[in-house]
């Protein structure tokens, strides 16, 4: 078994290993992704991304909200296929969703007609019914939910639906986990709690994360490497490394300099958004409010 | 309770009154005592069971069509575009209008009594059925999909048990036409059943029959309603959290 293991990861080091030496999980290439509007014309969502996402690795996709991120995760998770371009997970193209990309989304999306225990064993396949059950107890526990294994969703708070949405998603044992702005939606200290809950999961499974959010401080503290796009259509503008030690503190002076950093990134891309939701009327007014005195942007947003 | 109390005062007022004669309103003292003769010499016993049997071969074989055909309606797009519309328009149609042509495709018999109840109440079942499932959330679809659901088993295991409440009142709604259904079909048509009594009341003038059976007809559409179809879907609604969500 060990030695198969050897082999089996030594095999896949040849086949999709970068420079480094790291076994790659997730692969794209030059992908693009095209859509068509109600009038027929075409829209670019996704222009020639370039990205590699080792295995085990945290990876955090940061842009402006409606810039094409969630798109990007819709593509590795198979829901969506990409216009040009090549996009492979562990070395094979991505046709179709599977159980071996698991997906949190930001709704959690659970069963209502099924128990908290239920919702959990629907994403078990195979195995006799006490297995299933096991394994279902196993991760309901590791996100804390233990007295609720009988509720049914209605019972639940919005941050315990999304720690049953992630059990959910644990319990594929897929070696990746897709999540798409999966704290949007709940209060600070309910997201501050579940990214503490989410790093300690990660570090246990040692799974792939690809975390989609617009949370600036939110992919400091989670991921080891930010990838920064563009506003549509989403390019990569810039890779942001980060090596800040855990656990990583509020006020950690690398954390406030790397938020400053990203933030004056971001900026430009915000700029455009807004820019195409207001329409003209917004850049006259951001000329003039250039003109008098300085940064309208950081009014505005 | 109450309302029904109320009910019976007003009625038994009218009628000492005397705006109408006796023969054509008869005191509630009168009609209880139809109704006890009708239940002690069984003759509206088997009335009610004569239509309960039509009623209820019309009813299951509205509710399997129904289904089935709300279902293709719902998944198959071309069906949709061309039948579709169709189901729509014919569910405006009143089904009794559909008995000339039973009776002449079925003769005289229990049969296009049964047709008509399942004209009566299928259009609703289907176009129930259809938009329950076409009113599934599509997120919780996608969410299957990357669990790696095969469409046989998304379909069972999360279209048609999140399409339940709406497919629990398209059931609803399909045994009360169900019922109308039977009734005007009875009336017009023949063999024993509590359309025909209610008929044979007339003839006879014998009001206090006819309003007898218009009391066992309300008060068994309404307690079957109650009994079961509001309790299965009440308890449908609360665990699918609708009832405490709001």
């Amino acid at each position: 078994m060990l030695l198969w293991r050897v082999l089996a990861a030594g095999f896949g080091a040849i086949c999709n290993s970068t420079k480094d030496g790291n076994i790659m999980s997730i692969e794209m290439r030059q992908v693009e992704k095209w859509f068509t509007d109600g009038s027929g014309n075409a829209l670019q969502a996704i222009d020639k991304v370039e990205l590699s996402i080792a295995d085990g690795e945290f990876v955090a996709l940061l842009g402006p909200s409606g810039c094409g991120k969630s798109t990007l995760l819709n593509l590795i998770a198979g829901l969506d296929s990409v216009s040009a371009g090549e996009l492979l997970f562990q070395g094979k193209p991505v046709h179709n969703p599977g159980a071996d990309r698991a997906v949190v989304f930001q709704e959690a999306a659970l069963f209502p007609w099924l128990t908290v225990m239920e919702n959990i064993m629907f994403a078990i396949q195979g195995g006799t019914s006490r297995e299933k059950t096991e394994k279902a107890a196993y991760y309901i526990k590791m996100v804390h939910l233990g007295k609720f294994k009988q509720a049914y969703p209605y019972q639940l708070s919005g941050g315990m639906k999304q720690r049953v949405a992630i059990a959910r998603a644990l319990a594929t044992e897929s070696p990746v986990l897709l999540m798409d702005e999966p704290f949007a939606a709940l209060d600070e200290q309910t997201r501050m709690m579940l990214q503490t809950e989410l790093i300690r999961i990660w570090q246990d499974t040692k799974k792939t994360v690809v975390f989609v959010t617009h949370h600036i401080r939110e992919a400091i503290y989670l991921a080891e490497r930010i990838i920064l796009f563009s506003y549509r259509p989403a390019r990569v503008v810039k890779e942001f490394p980060i090596n800040i030690p855990r656990p990583r503190a509020a006020g950690n002076f690398e954390i406030a300099r790397l938020e400053a950093e990203i933030l004056d990134h971001l900026k430009i891309e915000m700029e455009k958004a807004v820019a195409e939701e207001i329409g003209e009327e917004y850049l006259l007014e951001a000329i003039a409010g250039n003109n008098a005195a300085g940064d309208s942007v950081g009014r505005r947003i | 309770m109450l309302a029904i109390m109320l009910l019976v005062i007003v009625w038994e007022g009218v009628y000492r009154i005397g705006f109408w004669p006796p023969f054509l309103l008869p005191s509630p003292y009168q009609v209880g005592q139809t109704l006890w003769y009708g239940i002690a010499d069984f003759s509206l016993v088997i009335a009610v069971v004569a239509s309960f049997q039509r009623l209820l071969i019309g009813y299951v074989l509205a509710v399997v069509l129904g289904t089935i055909l709300g279902v293709a309606l719902a998944k198959v797009r071309w069906l949709d575009q061309t039948i579709g519309f169709l189901t729509l328009g014919l569910q405006t149609v009143p089904s009794i209008v559909w008995l000339p042509l039973a009776l002449l495709w079925f003769g005289l018999n229990d049969k296009a009594v049964i047709f008509v109840v399942v004209i009566g109440a299928l259009w609703t079942m289907v176009i129930s059925v259809k938009s329950a499932i076409q009113g599934v959330s599509p997120l919780l679809i996608r969410v299957a999909r990357t669990l790696s659901y095969s469409n046989i088993r998304l379909f069972f295991k999360v279209i048609l048990p999140a399409g339940l409440p709406g497919i629990i009142t398209g059931l609803r709604l399909a045994w009360a036409f169900a019922w109308r259904s039977l009734m005007a079909g009875e009336l017009l048509g023949s063999g024993a059943g509590l359309g025909q009594v209610l008929i044979t009341g007339r003839n006879l003038g014998d009001m206090s029959l006819v309003i007898a059976v218009m009391l066992i007809v309300g008060v068994l559409g309404s307690v079957i309603d109650l009994l079961l179809f509001q309790q299965l879907e009440s308890g449908v609604l609360e665990k699918w959290g609708h009832a405490k969500q709001g």
